[in-house]
Parts: structure tokens; C-alpha cells; sequence
């Protein structure tokens, strides 16, 4: 304990046995028994340890350096080692068994290993045999009756080419947590008679296959409060009528169910839902039916967040439900060709206290519009705080929301309807918009009074334009100046933008300025604009500029700007590499800005730093009342 | 118990080996097992707790962890995960000792955990020399005894650096 001697004497051997053997638990038993040979003190600890960690893979490896051992010499080492393990450990009451086999051959005695580890009183089983699938032959591991009456089991995972065969007497009266993933149902109702022989069970996975011969799966478990189910499809496999899902779950309050087969689905007794994602229907065969996607809506009915993707279709009627009182969070997702467009309807209809929305890819079916609800939904007008959309494509978007704080879009082209883009906002209390566009033709944004901040990413590559109207840049420009004059109260800006001619507005409250190129670079005739009309400009960063083929040559404006003279404090550069950067630009900004106190020159990633420093150096010394901190690789 | 609970500014005082005292929290002392224990059999928490086996720096730490803890319970589990991985960040290894031993004596099996975990993490890959040089743990076998423990578990000894 005495800390002077900290440095020379041997703490750790010191440590009360128990905390050894804890600390012993954390490493794979292959390590654990390793450390009988540091001391005698250490000889037998790990007899005492209450985890075993078996992972025959480490040996595997081993096999292509040590050529001369065959199959059977290591398979024998390895079932050697475990054995050995088993008859010395002291433990009766084992905490945790973990058995990860990746090659082993001889499986014979694996089930033994399981048996010895229930009579041990496991709490926590973890079986992996990851050659799932194979066809090659390949035995599966049998489990021991016994496995299924444990009394003492808490937490059994179960992963790969296991076949699992449950007998009628199952019963795990303390089993909280389980996992079956990839497994082999050697009946029709072998995962459901297990599920209900836990009487206690909290937590469950599943991870299945439709060619499983459990197909109907009926979870009915009055204490579950998590459930993550996944069922994986075949393109090959058109129809499944077999399939079905029922879950009736009173407590349960995470819900996760990624099913690609059933047809038929019951939710019911969900009163306790908070958060679910939802990823239904026959993602390869048509559509889930109208009822059934009434049926989830009026399962899930108290959902506070939800993430819900299906099949689109053109065959819903519009189910009437009862509303999502609770929901806040909605996210549709992307499946295969973009979110229902009628879904969202629905839900808008029906969640009256939404307020973050987020559309994530495509919507689906181009060629029929979207069109609104008959009258405008009461979340729409009370309650929505921040909508996310993200590469919605083609025609107009108008985003006109009284209550609307945050606004994130992404549009991208398709092609098709690119001409027709055309974004409207009309948000009076919007305080942060983050826009990237690389379509859209016409800006037309309105009552952005409490606009704060703004993250503008604007324009088609410049390398290979999305835009090939022989008119392109006057028409463009002329979209950018709408885009600058409706978000002209803003204080902080990040513009992100190709190499444009734009006019621009007064922004009287503007502070903050990013300047980045895309793709190329900001035009240093931008910079001089900005200056000009940025009266209030206190801290500018500026991001390289390098265009290829542009003039380097950069023009000081004719008068100084008067953020220069009287505000800009701060100047921070990145990515400067000195290339395409005028150096210029920056002997001007130090020259004329009076009231500057910091000057940042991030030079990370640059290859010609090198050759820069001296001029840097240079500047340093000529401006040195400025505080200048190169950060700098080299 | 529950009423202790319901209290939170309830305080007691802790006294660390060289003398220093705590004023705790009561729902922050609840971290520790031992003290929920001694709270619930009735210890009177006016009186102060000795902690004998603790000193006043590792005492400090200990109390940050459960102070976190306590107060984080209703807030996200990662933010707590990304404490606990920062928390042992750079400690020496006396430091570390002190506390394993400090989050045994008080029963706080979260920061048992994570500090055996972080000796554990010491141990795994590396050779047994190694191992014996870091912690100054004294090689007592005889040569011949040394082979034979190797031999008797030939499995676990393969393929080490």
C-alpha cells in the first residue's frame, strides 16, 4: 500500500485473491491459465476463475505456421485444453461459459462441455459455431436436455450451426436475456416453445431465415421489454404465405422487426412502447395489404419514436387510425424505391404532437406526384420542430411551417425532373437551415426572421455539370442571389459553393463567414463581395481555393470594406497549401483588417508546406501583434 | 431504505485512511454496496464512516465515479461509457491498484469492472517476461518447475509472443 514503494514492489500479486481472479475474468481463458507461470502465487488462481472463454480460432491461425501439426493434432490439443480446464476448475457456480468454434472438427464432445458447465450452475451461456450454412455435411452442434431446464441460466446466446430441438419440458425460470441467431429449428415450433419457457425473459433476438422450418412466430411474453426480430427474404422466393408474425408484449418498450416475409402481422398489447423501428413487407413480392399495415399502425399506437420503412405500393387505401398521440419522432426510410408517399400522409394526418420529422432516401414513384392532404395537418401547424429530408428528387418542395426551428435538406438530381426543382421555405421561426443542393432552379424563402445560422452546400460539379442548359449560369446565379437574399439575416454562414458569379445581398447581422470551395474552390472575386457586404463581419474562415484553370490573379477591392476597418477580429484559414492560394489575398487581409487579434493558418495535409513556411515565418514577424498558430504536420 | 432515497440531500461524511473527510451525498454514497448496507442496517448517518483501508486521493476518485454514476442513472448509457473509458485514461498503476482494491472493499461493481478490466487489458498479448517485468512480480519457480507447469497446460502457452 505504501505508495514510495509503489515502483519496485509487486502489487499485483499482493491483490486478495478474489480480486485476482476477477481481474483474471476478463481475459480469454487461454491467457488466464497462461499466467500460472508467472509465480507460484499465480500457479493456481485461475482454477477459481468464474468465467471461462474458449475460442478455438487463435489456434487456427496458428495452423498455417506450424505446418507439421495435422487437423486432428490440433483439433485434439484444443479439446484437450478445454477438458483439462474443466476438471481442474474449483467453480461451482460459474458466471459465464463462452465457447466461440470456428473449425473444430470433432463436435462428439462439445454437448459434454455444455452439460458441465449447467452443472457448474452457468448464469451466462454464449455458444458460437459460425460455419452456419455451409452444406458441406458440416454436423451441427446438438444441445443437452439439461441446457433447457437450467434453473440458474440468465443470459443464453445462441449463434450458428446449432440445431435447435427444445423438449416440452422447457422451463428457464431465470432466463432474462436471449439470443438466437442463425440457428437450426429442428421443428416448426421450436423457437416459440422455447420462447415460452422463460417465464422471466426481458430481452430477445432473432435472427432468422425463410427457408427456417419455424415460420409462424408467436411471441407472447408478458415480462419482454426488448425485441429485436429480424427475418431475411430471398429474391429467388417470390411468396410466403406461411409466414406470420404475432407479438402481443405488454411491457415491451423497444421494438426493433426487419421481416421481409411474413404476410401476416399482429401487434397487440403494446402499451408500453416507447422507441420502435419498423422494416415490414415482402420487400421482393408486391405489397403488404392495407389491413395488415392498419393493424401494425393501431399495435404500435404509442410509440414515441419511430423509424418505419415498407415496400411501397400503389394499392393502399388509406387506413383510418387512431392517433399517435405520443409520437414525436418519425423517420421514414428508404426501401428499395423510396418512402410511401401516402405513408407520410398518414402519419402527418395522425400525430397531432410530432415534432422532428426525417425523410430519408427517395420519394417513391416518380411518375404520380405527391399530393398534400385535403387540409393541413395540426402537427404541421403546432407542434413540428425540425424536419430532415434527404435527396428527395425532382419537382417543388415547400416547406412552410409557422412552428419549424431546424430545416436539413438534400436534394440531388435525377436527371428527369431536374428543370422543375424549386424549393420554397416560409418559416418565421426557423433559426438554422443546412442546405445541399445541387438541383434546385428556383429559391423562394420567405420570413426567415429568426434565422441564426445557415450551412449552404450549392451547385453541380464543375467538372462535369448536373446542369447543361445552354443559359446555365445566368439562370443559376440568378437562383443563388434568391438563395442569399431569403436567408440575408443570418449571423453565422457557411457558403459552400462552385466557382459563381452571384449578387449579392446586405447581411446586416452576419458575424460568422465560411468560405469553401466544392469540388474546386471559391472564387476569390466572392471574398471581395462578401467583404463589401458583410458590414458586421467579425470572424472569417476562409477554406483552400484551389480551382483548376481559374485566375489566380485576385484583385484587391478598390476601397477597404468596413468590416475590415471596424469588426473582423478573427481570420482562420484551412487546408492552406499554398497551391491555388494567393498569398496575396492574405498580406492584404493582415495589411488592412485594424482590429484583428488572431490569426489561425492550419496547414494539415499539405505537401508544399515546406515550401511555404519561410514566407509564412516572413508574415509572422512583419504582423507579429497578430497571435499566429501554425498547426502543422511537419 | 426508500425514505433515504427519496431524501436527497441527505449527506454523510466519509473519513479516508489518512484522515481527510467527505461530505457525501446520500444518493451518491448508494453506489457503493457496502454503504447501502451499513445505511440500511441502521447505522446512524450522523456519525462519520471510517474507510481505513482508503486514502484520501483514491477516495476522491472513487466518489467522482460514483457521483457520475448517481446522477447520470436517467441520462444516456453511452455518455456514461465514454466517462468510464476517460476515467482511467493515463492512470498509473499504482493509482489503479489502489482503486481496484478501494472499489472492492466498498462493493462498487461497476468500477471494479472497469478497472480489473483495464489490468486485464495490461496482461492480454503480451509475453510472460513482459508481464513479470511491469508488475514486478518475482519469478519463484526453479527452471525445472517453470517446465512443468508449461508442460501441464501445453494449449495455453502456444503461439504466445
Amino acid at each position: 500500500m505504501d505508495l514510495d514503494f509503489g515502483r519496485s514492489i509487486d502489487r499485483i500479486s499482493k491483490l486478495p485473491d478474489s480480486v485476482l481472479c476477477h481481474i483474471l475474468s476478463f481475459l480469454p481463458t487461454k491467457y488466464a491459465v497462461g499466467t500460472s507461470i508467472l509465480s507460484t502465487r499465480w500457479q493456481y488462481l485461475w482454477t477459481s476463475v468464474a468465467m471461462l472463454d474458449f475460442n478455438d480460432s487463435e489456434l487456427f491461425n496458428k495452423r498455417d505456421r506450424t505446418n507439421g501439426i495435422g487437423e486432428a493434432e490440433v483439433d485434439l490439443r484444443f479439446t484437450n485444453f478445454v477438458n483439462t480446464v474443466l476438471l481442474l476448475s474449483d467453480v461451482s457456480c460459474l458466471e459465464k461459459f463462452n465457447l466461440k468454434l470456428e473449425s473444430l472438427c470433432y463436435f462428439g464432445i462439445v454437448k459434454a462441455w455444455i452439460s458441465n458447465a449447467i452443472k457448474r450452475n452457468v448464469q451466462k451461456l454464449e455458444l458460437c459455431y459460425s460455419a452456419r450454412h455451409n452444406f458441406d455435411g458440416q454436423i451441427p452442434i446438438h444441445l443437452p436436455h439439461m441446457l433447457f431446464i437450467c434453473k440458474t441460466m440468465v443470459d443464453l446466446r445462441l449463434n450458428g450451426n446449432i440445431s435447435l430441438k427444445v423438449p416440452a419440458s422447457v422451463w428457464l425460470p431465470s432466463l432474462k436475456i436471449l439470443e438466437i441467431k442463425e440457428v437450426i429449428y429442428e421443428n416448426g415450433d421450436s423457437a416459440h416453445n422455447l420462447i415460452h419457457g422463460c417465464p422471466a425473459l426481458e430481452d430477445l433476438h432473432i435472427f432468422m431465415f425463410y427457408f427456417d422450418k419455424q415460420k409462424v412466430l408467436n411471441i407472447s411474453v408478458p415480462t419482454l421489454k426488448r425485441l429485436v426480430l429480424t427475418r431475411l427474404g430471398d429474391d429467388g422466393h417470390l411468396f410466403f404465405s406461411e409466414h406470420k408474425l404475432t407479438v402481443n408484449t405488454p411491457k415491451l418498450e423497444y421494438l426493433v422487426i426487419a421481416d421481409d416475409v411474413a404476410v401476416e402481422f399482429s401487434l397487440e398489447n403494446l402499451s408500453s412502447l416507447l422507441d420502435a423501428c419498423i422494416n415490414v413487407g415482402p420487400c421482393f413480392s408486391g405489397s403488404i395489404s392495407s389491413s395488415n399495415l392498419l393493424k401494425l399502425l393501431r399495435g404500435i399506437a404509442n410509440v414515441k419514436f419511430l423509424r418505419f420503412s415498407s415496400a411501397n405500393s400503389d394499392d393502399y387505401v388509406l387506413p383510418i387510425i387512431n392517433p399517435l398521440h405520443n409520437l414525436t419522432y418519425l423517420e421514414l426510410q428508404n426501401v428499395s424505391d423510396g418512402w410511401n408517399k401516402d405513408l407520410l400522409n398518414v402519419f402527418l394526418e395522425y400525430s397531432p404532437n410530432l415534432e422532428v420529422l426525417v425523410l430519408e432516401g427517395s420519394i417513391a414513384r416518380q411518375d404520380r406526384p405527391w399530393s398534400p392532404p385535403p387540409r393541413v395537418p395540426s402537427c404541421l401547424l403546432l407542434n413540428l420542430k425540425e424536419i430532415k429530408c434527404c435527396s428527395c428528387t425532382g419537382g417543388e418542395l415547400n416547406v412552410s411551417v409557422p412552428t419549424l426551428r431546424r430545416l436539413t435538406i438534400t436534394r440531388f438530381g435525377d436527371g428527369i425532373h431536374d428543370h422543375l426543382t424549386k424549393l420554397v421555405v416560409n418559416a418565421p421561426k426557423l433559426e438554422h437551415i443546412h442546405l445541399s443542393d445541387y438541383v434546385t432552379r428556383v429559391f423562394l424563402l420567405e420570413n426567415l426572421s429568426s434565422l441564426l445560422r445557415a450551412c449552404l452546400v450549392i451547385g453541380g460539379d464543375c467538372l462535369s455539370p448536373l446542369i447543361h442548359w445552354p443559359n446555365r449560369l445566368t439562370i443559376y446565379d440568378g437562383c443563388i442571389s434568391m438563395l442569399l437574399m431569403g436567408i440575408a439575416n443570418v449571423k453565422s454562414l457557411d457558403f459552400f459553393s462552385e466557382l459563381s458569379d452571384y449578387c449579392l445581398p446586405t447581411f446586416p447581422n452576419l458575424t460568422h463567414l465560411r468560405l469553401g470551395g466544392r469540388n474546386g474552390g471559391w472564387n476569390l472575386k466572392l471574398l471581395n463581395e462578401f467583404l463589401e457586404c458583410s458590414p458586421n463581419l467579425q470572424v472569417l474562415t476562409l477554406e483552400e481555393n484551389r480551382v483548376p484553370g481559374s485566375t489566380k490573379c485576385w484583385t484587391p477591392p478598390t476601397r477597404v470594406p468596413c468590416c475590415l476597418l471596424s469588426h473582423l477580429e478573427e481570420i482562420r484559414i484551412l487546408k492552406f497549401d499554398g497551391d491555388g492560394y494567393d498569398l496575396g489575398v492574405l498580406v492584404y487581409l493582415l495589411e488592412n483588417a485594424q482590429v484583428l487579434k488572431k490569426l489561425t493558418i492550419d496547414c494539415q495535409n499539405s505537401t508544399r508546406a515546406s515550401v511555404l513556411y519561410p514566407s509564412l515565418w516572413f508574415m509572422y514577424y512583419v504582423y507579429r501583434y497578430v497571435v499566429v498558430r501554425f498547426t502543422c504536420l511537419l | 431504505m426508500a425514505s433515504s432515497i427519496e431524501n436527497n440531500n441527505e449527506k454523510l461524511t466519509l473519513k479516508s485512511s489518512d484522515g481527510e473527510e467527505f461530505l457525501v451525498e446520500k444518493h451518491v454514497a448508494l453506489q457503493s454496496t457496502l454503504l447501502q448496507n451499513m445505511l440500511d442496517s441502521d447505522c446512524s448517518s450522523a456519525d462519520v464512516i471510517p474507510l481505513p483501508k482508503i486514502d484520501a486521493r483514491t477516495l476522491a476518485l472513487v466518489l467522482g465515479y460514483c457521483k457520475k454514476h448517481a446522477d447520470a442513472s436517467s441520462s444516456k448509457q453511452g455518455e456514461l461509457n465514454s466517462f468510464d473509458s476517460e476515467f482511467l485514461k493515463d492512470m498509473d498503476m499504482g493509482a489503479l491498484f489502489n482503486l481496484v482494491l478501494a472499489a472492492n472493499f466498498m462493493e462498487i461493481k461497476g468500477l471494479l469492472d472497469i478497472a480489473a478490466q483495464k489490468i486485464a487489458d495490461t496482461i492480454k498479448d503480451k509475453p510472460h517476461q513482459e508481464v513479470r517485468e511491469i508488475f514486478h512480480v518475482e519469478n519463484d519457480y526453479t527452471p525445472e518447475e517453470e517446465a512443468a507447469v508449461r508442460e501441464e497446460n501445453r494449449w495455453a502457452f502456444e503461439g504466445f509472443p
